[in-house]
């Protein structure tokens, strides 16, 4: 982490070159400001020709046309600016055929009388112009086959794209090409499914009779193995292996790649990951311990999770005065998230773990979590408008905070008075 | 419900580290899935979802202008033009503004303290005592109260008048400096004002219900955005969707320019968080509660950032520039909750500093330029962590940094909107770091507003305002997610109206008010503000004026937009027939042509496009063999053809260009004309030194009769010529001598000599060496040529080894005509006996010009070898040298000395070589093969001729000509 911090740094100074050469003028404390300008869309260069001239002004006309979604206009304009491709610098070049392929797709999406061959046709053109997009403009190919439901097409479409070699690759080719297999991977990874599920249908449940389908998981399981373990938001590819894995009794293997998805420092804290170790490990009948663990390490990610209302129960569960203040303030974290203040569940689960303390003769912990928040959650919860939305929300919900705000708090005056006020109100209308 | 995580996550790669991607014209994410998730549909089909999708809602205008809503006020912007006004590169164009409109101030000083230095010797003066006493009264009546630092005399300042610009009270050189730095700080904070981010605008909705939808703008209004409105404001859900300025503002005077509006979510009443820069201010508002102001804070460093909490009444965060952030609880006061010295992930030198509010109203977002973070401030340790930063993880440029960041807590209790320069950001603070989505905006300047409108109900489509200051830019994207799927961005951008749109559909006025009412409409932005119902947006746009725009759009599903669009005209001319006509003139342009215009999906201009010659659909030959502009433009040709016809525009309605008449009329009335520069007068009347001039009786009686003289011939509408004045004859300056161009030697005079001789290029070329090449080439061709020609004879080099130094030097440097005979010679000398050697020795001393040795060379040669004698002679034509040059030396001797020859120089050198070597020992060999062969050859060919040469052998000057050739 420290490398990467040092790194920034080292970063950040460069740029703050670059910004002192751009704006020589400006006091220091200026200069920074100044960076905050974006470059013009369609930049002018100090010396062009007409022909960029023409080119950028053309350019400028697609985009302005595009941003009023005047489709046709920006579409006379783009075939014009298909000149650019015969730019002789190989860079222009290729941004030429970028702009080309995005702006060309887009606008073509939207044209009254486009056709969807023309798409098609628009991708095969610029995939071969340069060999540098080749990459990315196959994937994108391919999300659009499926999008349009061309699996089968976008299977063969990833498939060559696989299969395809240049010279060194960039970075971010290297990336686009991993992402392809992993795509790929897991287009088999569905054909595997749906085999599964008609060889569960016609009750063949024998590993021997499907031999295709077998094939089609090792293909699978591969290429998804090697994409999540780069650091990255793997979720559906994570799920699908997990199922194969499943599918295959290999139980370990699939608690191994969840645990590395999740606790991976590498990887960024997603909490479907730890969500989906929960799950797995609940569907295997794990140890309450292990499940409260993994709870655990959620709840201090994501207090706002709703797994904290299955937390929760665990903790009480545990019949131990430690895990039952822990309960307590992880039900009270929860509500103090904007999206829990009027959840009943949430209040019942409150309920249920302040009524469990005072069972357990644990009153000076319950006030004492109180004392640190009572300032916040008279302000949060417990005011005439809270009552009269409590009220609209659900009456249980009014209820039940009456009753929590009468043990934290003995008489707040506010609150109960407005819902008493409420509930007789309410009375006398029925 | 906003609890549930979406689950699965579009796939990425997590790349951390420091952004590499350059800072380039931005055309990445137009038209890119991004992503894709497989949603299972039924059992055995996957339905696929991408990231970015290509449809979202279609929202129209309903006019092709925004409309004013109040009545222009009085703006105080004199420069309309920030390049112009405050380029750095023009201070000297400042400076003497400067000098000429604070002449006072520019060189008072100086002359007040050499006043005492200045005594004319008359002390007192009439005239000067009948000024203080006219003066004292004067200045009482006026209460004028001088500056107490300054203390003018009447008789400084006629000093200061005399002396003009020549005493500086401050250095020139120090004050262009300055002035310099101060307009590079000026610019800047006018190309980028990063204190009015957020925006000085805010509307508050009202009622629950959505139709009609009613609320209280909150806005400034001058003079220097000073004063505070409260206006009830609704929004008619028409077709037009009008808004309707309801009752009279309430306003509040504030101590300083308003820069930011924050607003508090609707719970009974509304909080409402007015930032200036060094104080502010939290006022009340509802339905039925009456504006008030709660309380006020001062701080000593400008604030930057003011929000109102979503969660709990009465309490804001300020942020302020030295990185402090408040917690301030009205009533109660401030407390701090963060400090930062620096910048959080790198040193972006900026003091900007920013804070949101988030899920948990114990935790706050802390921004700055580099990023943002979640901090926790129940406690007094520091704890945060990461929610966004400029790197590779966001996919940021380098050089991208944190415009505005919002909490959007009307769409999503979790979600954030990040902008930068580049992109915007929907963050989940669930999973800090990732970004939920991701758009490129393409916006001109960053987006500094933003307002973020939640779908009606949960199916439809969030969307997102971004409003830019310079270019007044406004850009709608559209999302939706965040729940139990992932974030999706819906259709393309849309680029809303602006005022400065609006010229186009506008009457057409006189030039200069045409660029006043230009002017005043392209000023940049100060506010965005934007009010829904369940069919209809209203966008509000704030200028630096003070002057509010609003536009309409209806949301437009599909294929119902042709029907609506056919009835749309005709149900806007029923509503302007309800409307009562109040007394303005209809404008000129106002006739919306309901039959011609037809309303396009973007609401801006119309295609026919059913051209007969080209069918939209002729794809037929859309083959493997056809050219990629056409393979795009299939249907475009047609529709090329279709948008060039005129008069498809669609016009705005009778009511807006009404208003729009009424609002220009109202501005022309409150625009003050352009005051000039003060009249400069300089009073030098009192002042006690007198200049007398000497005046000769003679010419003042000369002045007064031509002044008469001119009057007559002006009133008779003459010429008055010189003749008929009696002025003493004009004395004609004296024609110059004739110069002779070979005295001045230098560059530029010779330069300019050959110029106008026309031959200016050549000299340049000359000089600059440009021509060398070609000199080299012409004198290459020449050498391959004799060489060619020389081939017959097969000259062996080893012989011209053999041969003595001198030919050798001579063949090197001599050009043309000397290798030629070099190479004769060499050929000659195995041949010959060196016995002739030093015969004509005694005729050295005679010989001080060496050159002349050569051509004698040359002649012997030629006539010694009878066999050679034929050739010599071809290769000379082939030389294009005439034989008969040869038959006249003479000839060639005068012209050579005098003509400017390419190798007259390789000619010195040649000659100064031969000297030196002829001085040792090969003279003698020379000479002595010299003066032996004239005889023997003499009988070959041309007798008369060699002996010619041979006598002009003895003459060196002559000779020396001779070689040249």
């Amino acid at each position: 982490m420290d490398d990467i911090e040092a790194e920034l740094n080292a970063a950040s100074n460069i740029y703050g070159n670059g910004e002192f050469d751009d704006n020589t003028w400006g006091g220091s404390s200026v200069k920074s400001s100044s960076s905050l300008l974006p470059p013009a869309v369609c930049p002018e260069r100090p010396k062009e020709t007409g022909f960029h001239k023409t080119l950028r002004l053309c350019l400028g006309s697609v985009r302005d046309a595009m941003l009023h979604h005047r489709w046709e206009d920006a579409a006379k304009y783009i075939s014009h600016y298909t000149h650019a491709l015969e730019d002789t610098d190989s860079a222009n070049q290729l941004i030429a055929s970028e702009i080309v392929w995005r702006l060309g797709c887009e606008i073509l999406h939207h044209h009254p009388n486009s056709k969807p061959e023309d798409i098609i046709d628009l991708y095969e053109r610029m995939k071969n112009f340069g060999v540098k997009n080749f990459a990315k403009i196959s994937l994108d190919h391919a999300f659009h086959l499926l999008v349009s439901s061309q699996p089968e097409e976008a299977r063969r479409q990833l498939s060559i794209a696989e299969s395809w070699r240049y010279g060194r690759q960039s970075a971010a080719q290297s990336q686009d090409l991993n992402l392809i297999r992993a795509y790929r991977g897991f287009l088999d990874y569905i054909t595997w499914r749906n085999r599964r599920s008609t060889a569960d249908e016609a009750d063949h449940h024998d590993d021997s009779s499907n031999p295709e389908m077998h094939s089609y998981f090792r293909q699978a399981s591969v290429t998804l193995k090697e994409v999540i373990r780069h650091p990255g938001t793997w979720d559906p590819f994570v799920l699908g292996y997990i199922d194969m894995l499943e599918f295959y009794n290999d139980q370990k293997g699939a608690e191994k790649v969840l645990k590395d998805y999740a606790y991976d420092k590498a990887f960024p804290a997603n909490p479907n990951a730890h969500i989906y170790l929960y799950e797995f490990l609940k569907r295997n009948d794990a140890p309450k311990k292990k499940l409260m663990k993994v709870l655990e390490i959620l709840q201090v990610l994501v207090p706002s999770h709703k797994l904290a209302l299955e937390y929760c129960p665990l903790l009480v569960d545990s019949e131990d005065d430690g895990n039952l203040g822990k309960a307590l303030q992880v039900i009270m974290d929860l509500l103090e998230y904007t999206s829990w203040k009027h959840s009943v569940n949430a209040w019942k689960c409150l309920w249920v773990v302040v009524f469990s303390m005072l069972q357990r003769h644990l009153q000076d912990a319950v006030q004492q979590e109180w004392q640190k928040r009572s300032e916040l959650w008279l302000a949060l919860h417990f005011r005439t408008y809270h009552a009269k939305k409590d009220a609209q929300v659900d009456r249980d919900l009014l209820l039940l905070k009456t009753r929590v705000l009468l043990t934290f708090a003995g008489r707040n005056p506010e609150y109960r008075k407005a819902a008493t006020k409420l509930i007789s109100g309410n009375n006398v209308d029925d | 419900m906003d609890n549930e995580f979406p689950s699965p996550l579009f796939s990425s790669f997590f790349n951390d580290g420091p952004p590499d991607q350059k800072r380039a014209g931005n055309i990445g994410g137009w038209r890119s899935y991004n992503h894709v998730l497989g949603h299972e549909h039924h059992s055995q089909s996957v339905q696929w979802q991408a990231q970015n999708q290509v449809m979202g809602e279609r929202w129209l205008s309903t006019q092709p202008i925004v409309v004013p809503l109040l009545p222009p006020s009085r703006a105080d912007i004199y420069s309309f033009d920030p390049h112009t006004k405050t380029n750095p590169m023009d201070f000297p164009k400042h400076m003497q503004n400067f000098y000429l409109g604070h002449s006072t101030h520019a060189f008072q000083t100086m002359s007040h303290l050499l006043s005492e230095s200045f005594d004319p010797g008359e002390k007192h003066s009439r005239q000067m005592s009948d000024f203080r006493q006219w003066r004292r009264p004067f200045l009482r009546e006026l209460k004028y109260t001088a500056c107490p630092v300054t203390s003018t005399q009447k008789r400084t300042q006629c000093y200061d008048n005399v002396f003009e610009d020549a005493l500086h009270d401050i250095p020139p050189a120090l004050l262009a400096e300055l002035l310099h730095e101060e307009l590079g700080l000026q610019r800047q904070h006018e190309q980028f004002p990063e204190v009015s981010t957020g925006g000085a605008l805010g509307c508050v909705p009202f009622s629950e219900s959505n139709d009609p939808q009613e609320g209280c703008l909150i806005f400034p209004s001058n003079p220097g955005f000073q004063t505070l409105n409260f206006h009830k404001v609704e929004l008619k859900s028409s077709r037009t969707a009008s808004l309707k300025l309801k009752g009279q503002p309430i306003t509040f005077d504030l101590n300083g320019p308003i820069r930011q509006v924050s607003i508090g979510t609707p719970q009974d009443a509304v909080y409402v968080g007015v930032r200036s820069d060094h104080f502010c201010g939290a006022w009340l508002v509802g339905d039925s509660v009456k504006p008030r102001a709660l309380g006020v804070i001062q701080m000593n460093q400008p604030a930057t950032c003011l929000v109102v909490s979503p969660h709990v009444s009465k309490e804001l965060l300020v942020a302020n520039e030295s990185g402090a952030v408040y917690l301030w609880t009205v009533g109660k006061g401030l407390t701090k909750v963060r400090e930062e010295d620096s910048n959080l992930y790198f040193n972006a030198k900026s003091t900007w500093r920013w804070c949101e509010f988030s899920a948990h109203p114990r935790v706050m977002i802390y921004t700055d330029r580099t990023g943002a973070e979640l901090t926790d401030f129940r406690t007094g340790e520091d704890h945060s962590y990461t929610l966004f930063r400029i790197g590779k993880v966001s996919e940021s440029k380098r050089g991208e940094r944190v415009i505005l960041s919002q909490y959007l807590s009307e769409v999503h209790a979790h979600h954030h909107l990040i902008t930068t320069q580049y992109s915007a950001y929907i963050m989940d603070e669930r999973m800090p770091s990732v970004p939920m989505l991701k758009w490129e905006h393409y916006m001109e300047s960053p987006p500094m507003f933003a307002h973020v409108l939640a779908g009606t109900s949960p199916e439809r489509s969030n969307r997102v305002l971004l409003g830019s200051q310079k270019a007044q830019e406004l850009m709608m994207l559209q999302y939706s997610g965040g729940r139990d799927h992932a974030c999706v961005a819906q259709g393309p951008h849309q680029k809303l109206l602006c005022p400065s749109d609006t010229m186009a559909h506008l009457p057409v006025r006189l030039p200069h008010r045409n660029q006043a009412v230009k002017e005043r409409l392209s000023l940049p932005a100060a506010g965005l503000a934007a009010i829904q119902s369940s069919q209809h947006l209203c966008v509000l746009q704030l200028s630096t004026a003070g002057d509010l725009f609003y536009q309409s759009l209806r949301l437009c599903s599909e294929g119902l937009a042709e029907d609506s669009s056919q009835s749309s005209t005709s149900s806007e001319r029923e509503e302007e027939e309800e409307e009562d006509v109040d007394g303005s003139q209809p404008p000129a342009c106002s006739d919306s042509q309901p039959s011609m215009g037809r309303r396009s999906p973007g609401g801006l201009e119309v295609v026919v496009s059913d051209n007969p010659e080209h069918p939209p659909t002729s794809d037929t030959e859309s083959g493997s063999g056809q050219e990629l502009p056409q393979s795009l433009g299939l249907s475009i040709q047609s529709a090329g053809i279709a948008t060039s016809l005129p008069g498809t525009r669609l016009q705005p309605n009778k009511k807006v260009l009404r208003k729009w008449n009424a609002w220009l009329s109202s501005l022309e009335s409150k625009m003050a004309p352009n005051a000039p520069f003060s009249h400069c007068m300089k009073l030098t009347r009192d002042l006690d030194v007198s200049v007398e001039l000497q005046r000769d009786p003679f010419m003042e009686h000369n002045i007064q009769g031509v002044q008469q003289d001119l009057r007559g011939s002006m009133s008779r509408g003459e010429v008055l010529v010189h003749s008929a004045t009696h002025l003493p004859p004009l004395t004609a300056p004296p024609v110059p001598g004739v110069i002779e161009a070979s005295e001045w030697t230098d560059d530029t005079s010779q330069r300019l000599t050959e110029a106008w001789q026309g031959r200016w290029r050549q000299w340049w070329e000359d000089k600059l060496g440009l021509n060398r090449e070609q000199k080299r080439e012409a004198l290459r061709r020449k050498r391959r040529q004799e060489k060619k020609a020389k081939a017959h004879r097969r000259v062996a080099l080893s012989g011209s080894f053999t041969s003595s130094v001198s030919n050798q030097t001579d063949s090197e440097y001599s050009g043309w005509s000397s290798q030629d005979l070099g190479s004769d010679w060499d050929e000659g000398v195995p041949s010959r006996p060196g016995s002739n050697c030093g015969a004509l020795s005694p005729e050295i001393p005679i010989t001080p010009n060496r050159s002349s040795v050569k051509p004698l060379f040359q002649s012997t040669q030629s006539s010694e070898q009878d066999a050679n004698v034929p050739r010599i002679s071809t290769a000379s034509k082939q030389d294009s040298v005439p034989v008969d040059s040869i038959k006249s030396p003479p000839h060639f001797l005068t012209t050579d000395s005098s003509r400017a020859s390419p190798h007259k120089k390789l000619r010195r050198t040649e000659q100064d070589l031969l000297e030196s070597l002829f001085s040792s020992q090969e003279p003698n060999q020379a000479l002595s093969e010299e003066s032996s062969f004239p005889v023997m050859t003499q009988s070959s060919q041309r007798p008369p001729l060699i002996r010619a040469s041979l006598s002009q052998a003895s003459k060196p000057k002559k000779k020396a000509a001779r070689m040249g050739f």
